[in-house]
Parts: structure tokens; sequence; C-alpha cells
């Protein structure tokens, strides 16, 4: 059904095109493959990471949207819920079925009427608001929650790193 | 399916407990893991158990219970006095709707008019869950598939084409996935109705969005009513499980508030035991 999940990448490349959700840039890596996308995340006014330009990939399956897509940070960042490697960990974008975190049950979750604007905006809140209940990266959770000042002052570094300063 | 996370000994609590930070770099990856494992389970019944079997006869459910088990053989010799075949889905948390979008189909094969009546329905649910807030691209794409599969049973289905297509997990899958929306909608359009049965404190569309739209989430009495109200499609289920009784419990759902009657007749029967759905036939 590749067919159809491409059908539906171009609908969505569309719409977030003509409205473009703010501090969000989104498509294809190439016209010749409509997989493989890369967004660009502007850090949310107001928390560290503002002003940082964040580069993510995603890579979507041949059955999306019934499965959802795959998101890694290709900018660096220092974050709860980014793995070192630049994994997201969020819960819209889990395997249907898939509850390794033990999300609370109220937790979004990925279904075929979500789309990738939604994962994208779900992204930029869990800038603004890290879940301290799932973390992926330990040193971050830790610091996040320990030491503030601290954990603000690397995320800051890594936006300056985002502009190239 | 639930038991996802049980198999790695990693309670919610466990991670959920923000009072002590001792993580241990081994927990760190282990969603990842998790998802490893989780995918080769995954793998393993799809390699071992077709999204819909042919027919089987129902005397085979006999050597599945231990012979001694004499709730269940009691249960089974009486499911066999009327239900010659039992067809099996595969257990992956969708089986309620591809049992229901088989079955369906199946009885339909060479009914037109009911075909088309329900291609209306499946071709208006887009618009009714457009009004409701969804967005159209969103549904569109799923849609069509949908169609796509209704017109060419029409065509030309048999049986043997409705076991090659919802064995294609594209196919039916999508069929799948609208049929939850099918769900979804009927339940926010009757949301007052329909709030009074929801436990966790959850809204009706919270619920839709964690519990029914979702591929992979089970189906509870909730959504089976939902669904046959909404399809306008009688079902029969016959549960099977371990209580005492001899008799088998049969549970009627009307396709429409008229209520059942002792002439109900349903369009699809399925065979309940605990956590799973397969459809049942008299001959």
């Amino acid at each position: 059904m590749a067919g159809s999940a491409l059908r539906r990448l171009i609908a969505e490349y569309k719409q977030l095109t003509n409205n473009p959700p703010d501090g969000i840039l989104a498509g294809p890596i190439s016209d010749e493959n409509f997989f493989e996308w890369e967004a660009l995340i502007t850090g949310p006014n107001g928390t560290p990471f503002e002003f940082g330009v964040f580069a993510t990939r995603l890579h979507f399956p041949s059955d999306y949207p019934l499965s959802p897509p795959k998101m890694k940070f290709v900018s660096e960042i220092f974050h709860p819920n980014v793995y070192p490697d630049g994994r997201v960990c969020i819960s819209i974008l889990h395997a249907p079925g898939d509850d390794p975190m033990g999300y609370e049950t109220s937790a979004e979750r990925w279904s075929p009427v979500q789309s990738i604007e939604k994962i994208l905006l779900s992204v930029v809140s869990l800038l603004a608001e890290p879940n301290e209940a799932s973390p992926a990266n330990v040193d971050a959770a830790k610091m996040f929650r320990e030491n503030r000042e601290k954990f603000d002052e690397t995320a800051k570094r890594c936006v300056r790193k985002t502009l190239g300063l | 399916m639930a038991a996802g996370y049980e198999k790695t000994g990693v309670a919610p609590s466990d991670v959920g407990d923000t009072s002590s930070l001792s993580y241990v770099i081994h927990d760190v990856d282990l969603d990842r893991q998790t998802q490893l494992l989780q995918n080769e389970i995954e793998r393993e019944i799809a390699a071992s158990q077709p999204l819909v079997t042919d027919k089987i006869p129902t005397a085979q459910l006999q050597s599945e219970y231990a012979l001694d088990d004499k709730i269940y053989q009691d249960k089974v010799a009486e499911l066999m006095k009327k239900y010659k075949y039992i067809r099996r889905t595969r257990g992956d948390g969708n089986c309620f709707y591809r049992a229901f979008a088989f079955g369906y189909l199946e009885k339909n094969l060479i009914n037109k008019k009911e075909l088309d009546r329900f291609r209306q329905l499946t071709y208006d649910l887009k618009d009714q869950l457009v009004k409701l807030g969804y967005q159209d691209f969103t549904l569109e794409d799923v849609r069509s598939v949908v169609i796509e599969i209704i017109d060419n049973i029409s065509k030309e289905g048999t049986e043997q084409s409705l076991i090659e297509n919802f064995c294609s997990p594209s196919y039916s899958n999508y069929f799948v996935a609208y049929l939850r929306l099918f769900v979804s909608g009927y339940l926010q359009m009757n949301r007052e109705f329909f709030e009074n049965f929801i436990e966790d404190g959850k809204s009706i569309k919270e619920f839709c969005c964690t519990e029914v739209e979702p591929m992979e989430r089970e189906s509870d009495n909730i959504h089976i009513i939902a669904l046959t109200k909404a399809a306008v499609v009688p079902l029969r289920v016959i549960y099977m499980d371990r209580s005492q009784q001899s008799s088998l419990t049969i549970h009627d759902f009307a396709g429409t508030d008229e209520g059942t009657n002792e002439n109900f007749e349903p369009m699809i029967t399925m065979l309940y035991r605990p956590g799973h759905y397969d459809l049942l036939y008299e001959n």
C-alpha cells in the first residue's frame, strides 16, 4: 500500500506548505523519496531552547499512517526526552499497542488520524515542557531536576550550535 | 499486547517514580530494547498466525483444552451442536474489527444492495468526521482504500479472494483503521449516552483518541455496540469462558434501536474467548 502512503504524504506536505504552523518547516529531503523528511523546529519562546533552529529527520514506514514515522534530532540537543543519539521519546511516536514506558493511559497515541503536523507540535511542547516520567537522556533528566540553571546553560549552548555560533 | 511492559519486568511505577532519580544506565535504552523485543514477538505471531484462516471444524477446539477440563469441554460440545466451523483471526488487538469486516463482507458477497448501503455509509463517514473537527487529509486515504475493497468485492468477490485481501496486512489493516473511525464517530455523535459508560473520568473524545482510534487497541462492549449501530449490522457473540454454568452465554447486538427479539437474525456470529474474537458458522 505504499501508493496510499505516498498519496497521504503528498497531501500532508501540501497542507504543511500552505498552512505552516509557527516555527516549523518540514518537507521531503528530495523529490525522489517522499518517505524521508527533514523538519526544522524553532525552540519555543521563553524556554532555554528559544532562538534555536533544530534540524530533525523523519522516516516514514511503507504502511504510514497505519504505523507512525521514526523521528530523530540531527542537531545536537540536550533534553530529558531525547536520547543522546537524537531519537525522540514521545508517546505519539510509539508503534501502536506498544507501551514500553507505561505511559499514562491518557497519553497521546499514534493513530491514522494523527499527522506530521501534530507530531511536530507535540515535540515543540516537549521542548517547552520535558516529561520527567519518561527520561531518555539520564544526565539531562537529572540536571533538569536538580540544577535547572546548569540545564538552561547547556541547552543554550546547543542553541548557539544550531545557529553556527 | 496490554502486557507488553510486563515481559521486561518493568512496571510503570518503576519508571514514573520521580522521587528518586537513581536511574541505572542499562535502563536508559529500555524503551528501545522493549520495542525490539515487541517487534520480535509480533513477527513470531505474524509468522505463525495468518490474519484470517480458512474455515476450520469447531471439533478442533476440543484439542485446545485438556481432556479433563470439564467446563471447557462441555462448552465446546455445546458449541459444536450449532456451529460447525470457526474462522480464526490473528490475536493482535484488531481481531474484533477484522472479524467484523471479514464476516460482514463474506455474508454479503453476492448481496449487492447491502454492499451498496455499506459503501454509502463508508463514503459519508468522512464528512461526518470532518464536521467533528477531523482533518480531511487524515481520512481521505483510508476511506479510498476501503471503498476500493468494497468495489472489488461487489464486482467479483469470492470467499477465496476475500481471504487473500484480508491476509494482506495493508488492505486488511486499512479496513480495521476505518472501522475504528466508525466507532469513534458514533461514540462522539452520541456522546450524551455513552459518556456514562466511560471509566477513568475520560471524556468521550479522550477515550476515542486513546482506546478506539489507535491500531491494536482491544475492543470492549462499548466498541461493539457502537460499531453494530453505526454500520447497522446485527451481530451475535457467543461467550465461552470459565464460568461454571454449562450453557454458552449468547449476547445479541442489534443494529437498530428496536431491540432484540426471538427472531433475531445476526449477519455475523463471533466466538468470544477472554481477550479474543473469532468467526463462527452454522455450516
